[in-house]
Parts: structure tokens; sequence; C-alpha cells
């Protein structure tokens, strides 16, 4: 231990911290620092680079080269087929009204039960509250079967309701959780100052407290929405009817096409139609996500 | 800020929902829907359905509308499985060849609105027999994909193999490796990782074996498959030395015209269009045959069901009827690359296209369907679990052949096949 | 069709948001009836009906959608139900299937546990370097770092999705993909790469060779002492360097525990689930539940009765699931066997139960305890405890070999795993050195001192004796096999990936070869590893800059302040991150739907796609249950460790 901190010792002896070194250092360091970063940029942007440069190319193309990655002539005719395809036109309307549906159902039952859970002292909270931290640890494996049986019971196999309706439960203790996180933080004084001015508890949640928790509705908010538009598992066991496929369910089926060889220029612009969205989603509410996981995820 | 997100919301949910798909809601309340779900097939044969072969049905039915779902051979079990078992689905299913012994009584008995088809005659036995379970027409095949072993006459050294022996040395004089990876390969089989669990069973059989006994047991102990099993292990071994070889380098278009491949089994919809000049150098054969058995060419048929829980099946018999015309069978196999399996169909087929005529010619003498697999949804990963194992090494031919036999058993028993 | 259909469902949700407030209010009515009924407060019964009401979309979808539906399928997994069929009452038979790799179904099952091992193992230290060293990258405040944070962190956001997959699976394209062209375009660039690279694939191909063997079942010889041995040793010698300190006698206990916890569920689930029920279980769970009824009226606990009453129940519970499984009759010398430890064990229960609660009720527990541990130790002896095993500890402390016949196949592939000890005992006596050493703790030094470091040259030995002799035991099968001209089945992938070193043209295989897919699996997750890059980062915010500071101040260089400030103060990050990262190897589900190929499903495979494939695909609903509460089992423990050990880490830290 001793030895090690020499190097240090022996800097400040030779009066190696004159200004002048500090400064190479540092920027010796900060040339270092970007490389890496911009190497990492690189290694995590470039499956969606190929994605797009894929989506572009012939088919001739697509089984020649795969070094290149932007072809010399873009083929957006790739495109122009997807667009005039009625099925992909159908799944993405369906993929919209699903997300947009569940995400109306559960942020407004996740904002209620969070505000119950953080900002009202009732008897019996800790104990509910309990159950719903434990159903956290419960794998969602354990009750897909019954879920699907009993659906089939309420003969809703085949339509939309599977996959919507359980939101409006605020399904997800994960998301109540960290609405709740939030809501805790704000000052006890607020909504007391408004109980004194006579506001019941709706009022309370409206007024008040909405409003200072937009940052972690905007975080919910997306991790709601990325986890719905991309979800495959529940539209695959639950829609089976072609006319409720959602984008998931179409672009992973491009890859069923018994054609060789694959025609990968069009899955690939299927996919790269397919992650705008989410891009968009996540470049516009980024700066809230990270920040809103920065702050609740040291205490998760 | 947030009210107009909230009514952004409400606006995007409110639009797809009013938003008609094609027809508007008060018209396709009136309309009758049939689904017919269909496995596998290429994005053209799709677009014929649906541009017209449907059409032309609605026009004939007023009132009804077809609607086509598809789904990949991947899918295919969890999908259907689910349809049949909980009765809620697709008015017409599409199933595999080995299909009817699997969902049986699941599926409606078709005899009574078959009976008075005149077109009955015209379809090959073999083709009615895939489809009758318990003595009773299951449905109506569709159509039928012989998948007969090309060879590429102009590139390979040595004469067609019709035995293991003579397969092996085939393979081995054709056979070009380099460094840790494929050049060419002698033989190419339909799911590029030289096994295939369908083609195992075909040699089983043509090494003189069945897969089951008299009393309905499994015959994986016998020699046969002993025989089969070490054919397939001797190929692989020729063609991927050891389990690192990497496979062929990408190609343009199909493997057959690539250059890369001088055999293979494909699908007719895999190789190019019989108009192309390559044909002049392709030769087609059986599958080489065991010490006891015969040279063979593996048949699908693929067939259309209509599921048991469909409440008035006389509408998508209709469709059955309709899209089993000679007509629609000439069309089908223009567009999907599959044969017809009514017979009235081929003089046309013969008559002017002289790779279909020999491949038909082919299957009257070497063709034999690929059915009655017995619980064929647990056979497959059954059958894949253990050949990878031995294929790959990792155990021995007796031990795979004692599991093999041990768990089907088990797998027949429990499925109610051993009674 | 489709828009009928978005109606169909906008009026099923208008009928939900109904039903919802509905019952939420019905359910906020009732609990304050109750709170009248007990005699509570206006105000009090005020804040019940808000909050029940408040709170009620969650609970009244809590029965509908958890609990409900749980209970199901905890009935199901007691059944043969496949869907359209009849279900039978089968007992514990699926969970045997499972945890006693019975047949196909069992074979399948334990090979998706070891592959989620391999990814807990493999995957989830990688991932967690990856968030790390992505973390440490992203938390200076430069120009420009916003821009990163969100590049680093977007592939998470994809990677749920089928499209970016799509994308992997055909960069990773064997022949002429991507990543192998680029690769091998820059290993081309300069002899050292190229030498790296084909190390890479030799090391990764020996490996998982290696544990496909493992997979497979194939017997692996003395070398089962290794990992234990090693384990032993190294904790060991953690405890015996520098000063001890508390943070050492936490580690002690905490590897106990993570390590006397698997032991537990292996025995367990082997133990329990054999049929007939070896009696040695009935003992130890008698042993069990007076122990710890003594332990809680030594610690005079208030709800001592309550747990009293419990182990009773639970005690004729187990003897009536036991005893109804075989043809019960009283002069049958095979149910006394059973009745035995039963009947003591319940003897003492009741007598402590009715009885005041004295000194003399605790000597008599113990009394029996004893006896009862007397029995057991009879009752395991002549299995586990003969000379012939024992003496593999002595063989190895004068380096001899264990292998007795190295000319006999059979006795190498059958013999030598069953008549050897079992691993098992090496866990435990890590275990024992590991509680000694920490018990010995401040109040006995030099005791403590030489426990360990004795301990830790004890362990270091049968660790490298057991390597040489695993060593000798894999070149025998291939000296049988050159001899006799057979293939040499065992382990056959890692021998042939040893055998020769890559030429300079190979390729790694990705998904075409099960030496290869669970790598490519391993390579997605790391892109996507944002998730934990950002917990990192919320944690390395939290640092005091102080610290640094200080640090500095005394001279300390880059690595030390990372390895004694960093480190340190964001551990309980780190443990959030591998218990995540944990359970997620277990239900990863997308990925390998997208990746799979027939050939390479089997390795690739976690336990929840196997879960779906057998109850979606296969329809055995039964099994599908049973499958999915051994995973609830599994990552229910894994949280409860998440959720005790942080909290004991911040504690030491703090």
């Amino acid at each position: 231990m001793a030895t090690q901190s020499r190097p240090g010792a022996l800097l400040r002896a030779r009066g190696l911290q004159s200004p002048r070194w500090r400064h190479s250092l540092r920027l010796v360091r900060r040339v270092l620092l970007y490389t890496a970063l911009i190497g990492g940029a690189l290694f995590f942007l470039f499956p969606l680079a190929w994605m797009v440069g894929t989506s572009l190319k012939t088919i001739e193309e697509v089984g020649r080269s795969q070094l290149t990655l932007m072809p010399e002539r873009p083929q957006w005719q790739n495109y122009e087929k997807l667009l005039n395809d009625s099925t992909f036109y159908r799944a993405y309307l369906n993929s919209v009204f699903i997300v947009s549906l569940v995400l109306l159902g559960t942020i407004t039952s996740v904002s209620f039960v969070a505000f119950s859970f953080s900002r009202l002292q009732w008897k019996g909270r800790g104990v509910v509250f309990a159950l719903m931290m434990s159903t956290l640890m419960l794998p969602y494996q354990a009750t897909l079967v019954p879920q699907y049986v009993m659906f089939h019971e309420l003969r809703w196999i085949r339509t939309f309701n599977p996959i919507t309706i359980p939101g409006f439960f605020a399904g997800g203790a994960a998301l109540v959780f960290l609405l709740r996180q939030f809501m805790l933080t704000i000052p006890k004084e607020l909504d007391e100052a408004a109980m004194i001015d006579g506001a019941n508890p709706l009022q309370i949640w409206w007024h008040v407290i909405m409003p200072l928790s937009r940052p972690a509705v905007a975080t919910i908010t997306v991790f709601l929405f990325v986890g719905q538009w991309n979800n495959l598992l529940m539209p695959l066991i639950y829609l089976q009817k072609p006319a409720l496929y959602t984008m998931p369910i179409y672009v992973a089926q491009k890859l069923n096409l018994q054609e060789s060889p694959l025609p990968w220029q069009d899955v690939m612009a299927a996919s790269v139609l397919f992650v705008i969205p989410v891009l968009v989603v996540f470049l516009f509410t980024q700066r809230y996500f990270i920040e809103g996981i920065s702050t609740t995820g040291s205490k998760g | 800020m947030k009210r107009f997100l909230f009514l952004l919301l409400v606006a995007l949910i409110a639009f797809p929902a009013a938003l008609p798909a094609g027809t508007s809601p008060a018209q396709a309340r009136q309309e009758q829907v049939l689904e017919i779900y269909i496995t596998g097939l290429t994005e053209d044969t799709m677009n014929w359905f649906r541009e017209v072969a449907f059409p032309a049905f609605e026009a004939a039915h007023p009132g009804v509308k077809c609607e086509i779902l598809t789904g990949g051979w991947g899918d295919f079990d969890v999908t259907v499985a689910g349809w049949i078992t909980t009765g809620e689905g697709p008015d017409i299913v599409y199933l595999g060849s080995e299909y009817a012994a699997t969902y049986g009584d699941l599926l409606h008995n078709l005899d009574p609105y078959f009976a008075d088809w005149e077109d009955w005659g015209q379809y090959l036995p073999a083709a009615i027999d895939t489809v009758t379970y318990d003595g009773h027409i299951r449905g109506l095949p569709l159509l039928m994909s012989p998948r007969p072993i090309f060879y590429r006459t102009d590139l390979m050294k040595g004469e067609i193999p019709l035995t293991f022996e003579d397969a092996l040395e085939f393979y081995r004089a054709n056979t070009i490796l380099e460094g840790g990876a494929a050049k060419q390969w002698a033989f190419m089989d339909i799911g590029n990782d030289l096994f295939d669990a369908q083609e195992f069973i075909a040699y089983i059989w043509t090494a003189g074996g069945e897969l089951y006994y008299e009393d309905g047991t499994s015959a994986f102990d016998s020699e046969p498959v002993a025989e089969a099993m070490q054919y397939m292990y001797d190929r692989r071994r020729i063609m991927r030395p050891t389990e690192d070889t990497a496979g062929l380098p990408p190609f343009e278009g199909t493997a057959l015209a690539s250059g890369l491949v001088i055999s293979g089994i494909f699908p007719m919809w895999a190789v190019p269009p019989t108009s192309d000049p390559i044909w002049n150098n392709v030769e087609m054969a059986p599958y080489p045959a065991g010490k006891n058995g015969s040279p063979l060419i593996q048949v699908f048929i693929d067939w259309l069901s209509v599921p048991a829980y469909v409440e008035n099946p006389e509408l998508a018999v209709e469709f059955l009827k309709f899209i089993g015309s000679k007509d629609n069978a000439i069309a089908l196999k223009q567009v999907a690359g599959f044969t017809p399996t009514r017979q009235d169909a081929w003089d046309e087929i013969k008559a002017t296209d002289p790779v279909w005529a020999k491949l038909l010619d082919l299957t009257v003498e070497y063709g034999r369907a690929f059915a009655d697999i017995r619980a064929s949804a647990e056979l497959r990963p059954l059958i894949f679990e253990q050949m990878t194992l031995f294929l790959t090494d990792q155990q021995s031919l007796e031990d795979t052949q004692a599991a093999l036999k041990e768990e089907y058993d088990i797998i027949l028993e429990e499925a109610g096949y051993l009674d | 069709m489709a828009s009928e259909m978005r109606l169909h469902n906008l009026k099923w949700a208008l009928l939900t948001v109904i039903f919802i407030i509905v019952s939420s209010v019905a359910l906020g009515l009732l609990a304050r009836l109750i709170a009248r009924l007990r005699g509570l407060s206006e105000t009090e019964q005020r804040k019940i009906f808000w909050g029940f009401t408040l709170a009620g979309p969650w609970i009244v979808g809590f029965f509908i959608f958890v609990l409900g539906p749980a209970l199901a399928s905890l009935y199901y997994s007691f059944t043969d139900y496949e869907l359209g069929q009849k279900m039978e009452w089968v007992g514990l038979d699926n969970y045997r299937k499972m945890l006693l790799v019975y047949g196909r179904q069992g074979r399948q099952f334990n090979k998706a546990m070891l592959n989620s091992f391999y990814y807990a193992l493999i995957g989830v230290p990688l991932q967690i370097l990856a968030a790390l060293i992505m973390a440490l990258l992203l938390n200076h405040e430069v120009r420009g770092i916003r821009f990163f944070r969100m590049v680093f962190y977007m592939p998470v956001i994809l990677a749920g999705g089928p499209a970016i997959l799509l994308a992997w699976r055909y960069m990773l394209t064997t022949n002429g993909g991507f990543v192998n062209e680029a690769m091998r375009k820059i290993a081309g660039m300069f002899f050292i790469f190229d030498y790296l690279y084909r190390g890479f694939i030799y090391g990764m191909e020996a490996f998982n060779g290696f544990y496909a063997g493992i997979a497979q079942g194939d017997p692996i010889g003395p070398l089962k002492y290794t990992a234990p041995a090693l384990l032993g040793a190294l904790i060991l010698w953690l405890l015996a360097r520098g000063e001890w300190s508390e943070g050492k006698r936490l580690l002690a206990w905490r590897a106990a525990q993570i390590v006397g916890l698997a032991m537990f569920f292996r025995l367990a689930s082997k133990g329990l689930m054999a049929q007939p029920v070896n009696p040695a279980w009935l003992y130890a769970a008698g042993i069990a539940a007076l122990g710890g009824i003594a332990w809680l009226g030594w610690l005079r606990h208030p709800r001592l009765r309550l747990t009293q009453g419990a182990l009773l129940a639970a005690t004729i519970a187990l003897g009536i699931a036991v005893l109804a499984r075989r043809d019960f009759a009283l002069g049958d010398a095979e149910t006394q066997r059973y009745l035995l430890p039963l009947a003591l064990t319940a003897l003492a229960l009741i007598g402590a139960w009715i009885g005041p609660w004295t000194a003399r009720t605790y000597r008599l527990l113990a009394l029996f305890g004893a006896l009862l541990s007397i029995l057991l130790l009879v009752r395991l002896a002549p299995g586990q405890l003969d000379g012939g095993r024992l003496e593999v500890l002595m063989r190895y402390l004068t380096f001899g070999s264990t292998l007795d016949r190295t000319d006999d196949l059979d006795y190498l592939n059958k013999v030598y795993p069953v008549q050897t000890m079992s691993s098992l005992w090496f866990y435990g006596l890590a275990i024992a050195a590991w509680l000694g050493v920490a018990g010995l703790g401040e109040a006995h030094p030099m005791a403590r001192r030489r426990l360990a470091w004795g301990g830790a040259a004890l362990f270091a030995l049968f660790a490298l004796g057991s390597f040489l002799d695993g060593r000798a035991y894999f070149q025998a099968f291939e000296r049988l096999a050159q001899a006799s001209g057979k293939p040499n089945y065992h382990f056959s992938l890692f021998r042939q990936a040893i055998a020769q070193f890559p030429s300079s043209d190979r390729v790694p295989l990705w998904m075409n070869s099960e030496l290869w897919s669970k790598p490519a699996l391993i390579l997605i997750t790391m892109w996507s590893s944002g998730t934990g890059m950002l917990i990192f980062l919320a944690a390395l915010k939290n640092v005091p800059r102080e610290l640094y500071e200080a640090a500095e101040v005394d001279g300390a260089n880059v690595w030390q302040r990372f390895v004694k400030i960093t480190l340190p103060m964001i551990s309980p990050a780190m443990f959030y991150n591998i218990v995540i990262g944990m359970i997620a190897a277990l239900q990863t589900f997308e990925t390998i739907y997208i990746l799979q190929t027939p050939l390479t499903l089997d390795s690739l495979q976690s336990a929840a796609y196997l879960l779906y494939a057998r109850t979606f695909s296969e329809l055995h609903i039964g099994e599908g249950a049973a499958m999915s509460w051994i995973l609830v089992v599994i990552i229910l423990t894994l949280t409860v460790l998440q959720f005790r050990f942080s909290r004991s880490w911040v504690h030491y830290e703090a």
C-alpha cells in the first residue's frame, strides 16, 4: 500500500505539478476520454445504422458484400413497397391504438394508486403496499397460463382486450413504485395547506400533486410506451388474427417468409419504420428519462 | 403542455378507432368473413390469393369477405394448437402433411359435404389418404410438394448415387473445404444445417424401416434406423469434418443456381423457374437407399382443413371446392411452384413443362407421402434433441437409438396411440 | 374488421373504467364500514375511505389478474392439465420430472437452467463490467456528455423489440455476416490481432465445448471437487490476509449463507422429490422445527406460540403427505422408519405447545433434537460416510489419485461418479471453515488466523490435487478411445475444440453452432446494458466529492481511488445489478425467439422460453405451471437475498 502512493509524492517532489504540466495532462486525458466515448457511441449506434443501410440495398447487394454500410444507390422503393402494403398500415394503426389506450388507462390508474400510497395516510396502507411490492417478485410466468384460460372463458381471445384492459388496473407495480417514490419527495406542507382550504383528495391529486410530478410521469410514460410498443409475447399469444396484428408481430413474421435467400432489405425496412416512434419518443423525453432514473434509481 | 399531450393522446386513440380499414363499419357488419390460415407460402402466393382467388370467390358469393392469415412453420404448433384446443380461430386451417393423425376428430368430418362432388375422383389416392383420419375425409389436399434430390450434372464428378454407400463416395468427391470453411458442398439439405427431422424419417424409409412396429410402439431401435443415422452422420462428417467448420459463403439467388452446391433437396419454389436455362444441367433423382430398402422421393401434401369448432362449415367447404378446382390448381402451380394433387391438372403441365413432366413421373414412381406421423408436435423436438447430440459427437449411436425409442414410446402412450 | 375491433375494445375499456370506479368506491365504502365497526374516529374513517378507493384499481386488479391466476396455476402444477382435456391430480409428478431430470422435459428444463446459469455466470459479470465502464466514462461533466449518455442508453429501448434483434441476427450471419467479416478484416491488419482473434476463438470454443459436455451430463470426475475447493480456498484467503474487520465477518457469513442456501435447494429438490422419500429428511425437518422453537423460546419471541402451532401443523401435514404416498401398515418395518421421526418430533412439539415454557422444556427439546440428530446420522451414514468415500480427502492430501482403474470405460463413466464422495461435502466443509473463522473473530485472533491460513492451504491443496486427478481422468477416456478405435463421446465438443489451434480463416459460428449461440446472446445483452449503466451513474453521483479530494491530498492514484472509494460506495448498486441481471437471465424471451434456429434452440433457451414452448406449443399446462413455480421460488429467493444483503452492505459502508 505504502509504496503504491509513491508516484504522487514523487510528482510533488520533482515539481511536476506545475500548471503547464497539469494542463497538458488534462488535455491528454480529455482526448482519451473523447476517443473512448466516440468509440462507444459508434458501437451502440452501429446496428441501427446497419439496419438503415441494409434497408436501402437491393437484394443482390444484400447477398454480396457485407462490409459496405450504405449502398451506392439507395433503393427507396423498399419503403414504397411497405407503404403500399395495407397489412403494414393495419399493423401500424393497431399498434398506435393499443399503445395509446394502454398509456391512457395505465398512467391514470397508476397515478391514483401512487397518490394513495404516498400522500394519503390510512390504516392498512403499509400492508397493502407491502402486498403490492411482493407482486414485483412474482414473475409474469406464474400467471400467464391461467390468465389465458380466463380470457378464453371471457371470449376475449382474438380481441384487443387481453392486452389493453389489464393496464386499467394500475398494471405494473414497478410503475406505481417509481411514481410513489417521486411523490414522496414533494413537501408535505403543500397538500396540508390545500386540505385546510377544504380540498378533497381528488382535487389535491389534480391541482397539487400531478402538476409537480411531471418528470416522474414522463418517465413512466416512456417506460410504458417502449415496453408496449416492443411487446411481442402478449400479442403473439392473444391476437391470433392478422387483422389485429401489431407491428412487433408484423416485423417478427418477416423471418417466417419461406423465401431463399431471405429478403433482408425488406425485413430491415419494416424494422426501421418500426423503431422510428420509439426513437422519436426517446429523443424527446430522454432528459426526463435518464434524470428520472438517476433520481429514483439510487433509492430503488 | 399537459393538456395538449392529453388531447393528443385522446386523438390518437379516437383516430385509429374510427378510421375505416378498407370498408366502412356499416358495410362490414353485413359481410360474412371467411378466415383462412395459410402457413409458410411465399409472398407471391399470398398475393395470388388476395388479388386473384379471393375476388373471384367473393364475386361468386356476395356478402362474403375472405381474409388471409399467415404464419410460419416455426409458430405453427403454437398457433394452430391454440385455436383447435380452445375452439376459437379461423374457418379454414392450412395443415402440413403429417397432421391428420395429430388433430383427428378436432377437425370436421367432411364426408357429407364432399359426397356429391364429382371432382373428388381426380385426386391422387395418396393425397386422399393423407387427409383421411378414422375413415373420414378431414380436408382438401391443396398442393403437393415432391422433394427430389437435384443434381448439377455440369459440376458434379461421378454418377448420381442411389445407395448410401455410393452417396457417401459422391459427397466425398464433390465437397471442397478450405481452411475452416466450406467452399463447395456436395449436398445441401432444406434447413442448411445438414440435418432435418423430416429427411431423417425419409432415410429410415429408404433403409427399409418404419417408424412403428405392428403393435404401434416406436421402431427407433430397429436396424434400418441405425443405418439411416450412420448415413446422416457420415455425410455430415464429410462436409463438416469438425463441428467448428463454417458453412458456405453467402450467395445470390437460389442455392441450386449458386454453383456452390452440387446436389440438394429443395422444394420447387426454392429453385429457379423451370424456364431457366440452368435446367439443362439439372437432373432429379430419388433419395439413396440402404442395404434392404429402395430409393424414394418424399412428398409433402399440404391441405386445408375445417376445424370442428367452425359452426357452419358449408361456406368453408364451398371455398375448398372453389380453390380445388382444376383451373385454380394449375394457377397455384404457376405462382407457388407446387404440384396440384388432382391428376387432371397434370396433363396440361406435362405438355408445357418438361421439368415438371419429369418430376411428376418420378413422383408417381418413387413418391411416398409424409403422413401418419403420430404426436408430431412432440416427436420433432425429440428428434432434434437426440439427433443433434448424435450428429455432433456427443452421444453414441446406441444411446441415441435407445433414448429415441424410450421417449417416443412414452409420448405415444401419453397421447393415447398405444391403447 | 380491425376498426370494428377497436370500437369493440373501446367499449370494453369504457365498461372497465365504470367497473373499476364502482368496485373501487365499493371497496372504499366496505373499508369504511369495517373501520366504523372497529370504532375508529370519523377522520380515520374518511382517510380509510379515500385511501382504499384511490388504491382500488390496483387492489381489484390484484385479485383478478394476480392472485386468482397465481392460485390457479399453483393448482394446475399438481395436475396433468392439457388444454381441451380432462385434468387429473398427479401430485408432485410434474415437479419430480423437472427437479430429478426425468425424461426429455426434465433434460430440457435442466439444460435451460444450465443455460440461465451460464448467462448468470458469464453474461452478467460481463454486462456489469460493460455498464460500469460506460458509467465511469459518462461520469465526466464535459461538453456533449448529454449526447453520449443518450446514445449509450439508447440500445435498451431498442433491444426489447424484434426489429433490432433481427438486425443483429443478420449481422451475426456466420459466413459473410458483418461481424465476422469486420473482425476478419481487423485481424488481418496486423499479425498480433490475428493471433489474438484466433486465441479468442480457441478459448471460446474450448470453454463452450466444456460447458456443453456438462449440460449434456457427461461425468467430470474428480474435477467436481475443484470448484468447491477453489471457492473455499479463495474466501479463506480473503479472510486470512490483512486486518480483521466487520466487513470480513459479513463476507464469511454471506458466503456461508449463499452456498448453504444453494446446497439446501439442491438437497431438498433431490431428497424431497425422491420416491419414496428418504426418512432422513423427516429427521432433518424435525430437527429444524425443534431447533427453530428452541431458538425462538431462547429469544423469548412474542410470536412463539403462533410459530409453534404452525410448525406442529406443518410437521403433521408433512407426515401425512409422506405416509399417504405409501401403503400404510403399522406392522410394516418400512412404515416404522417413517413413523419414528414423525412421532418423536410431534411428541416434542405437542409437549412444547401445551406445557409451560420453562428451562426444563428447553432441555427436553434439546434432548429430543440430539436424539433425532443421532438417528439422522445413522440413517445417512451407510450411504455417504463410509471409509471409501472419505478417503478422497486423504488421497489428495498425500498427492494420490482417487481413480482406482483407468482402463475400464464402464468404471470411468458409471461407477466412479456414483461411488465417490459427493462434492456437496466439500461445500459443507468450506462453510464450516468460514463460519469457524467468523465465529472466532476478534475474540481469538491467533486461532482465527491459524484456521484461516491453514484452511486456505488445505483447500488449495484439494483444488490442485483434484485438478491433476481430473486431468488424468480426462486423459484416461482418450487413451481408452484410441485403444478401442471407437469415437470418444466424453466431452467430445471440448476435445474437438482443443485439438487444434484455429487456422487463420476460421470464424465464430454464432447461431449455427451450440458452441457460439450463448456468446451471441451475451454480446447482445452487453450491447444493451444501459439500465445497469444508469444505476451505476446514479450511484456514482452520490459518492461525496470530498472523499476523492481527501484521497488526492493523500496521494492516492486513480486506480487506488477507484478501488478504495468508488467500488465500496457503489457496491449496493453493483449487487442490485447482479441480482436484476440474474433474474433477467432466467426470463429472457424476445432475444431467443428471434435468434433461435432449430439446432441451437436447446443450447440457447432460457427457462422462461421453455415454459412458453411447453405450454403454448405442446399445451402441457400442468408441466408449464410447475416450471413457472420453480422459477418463482428461485426468483423470490434471489430478490429476498438482494433486499437483505443490500441493507447490510449499506450499513457497513455508512
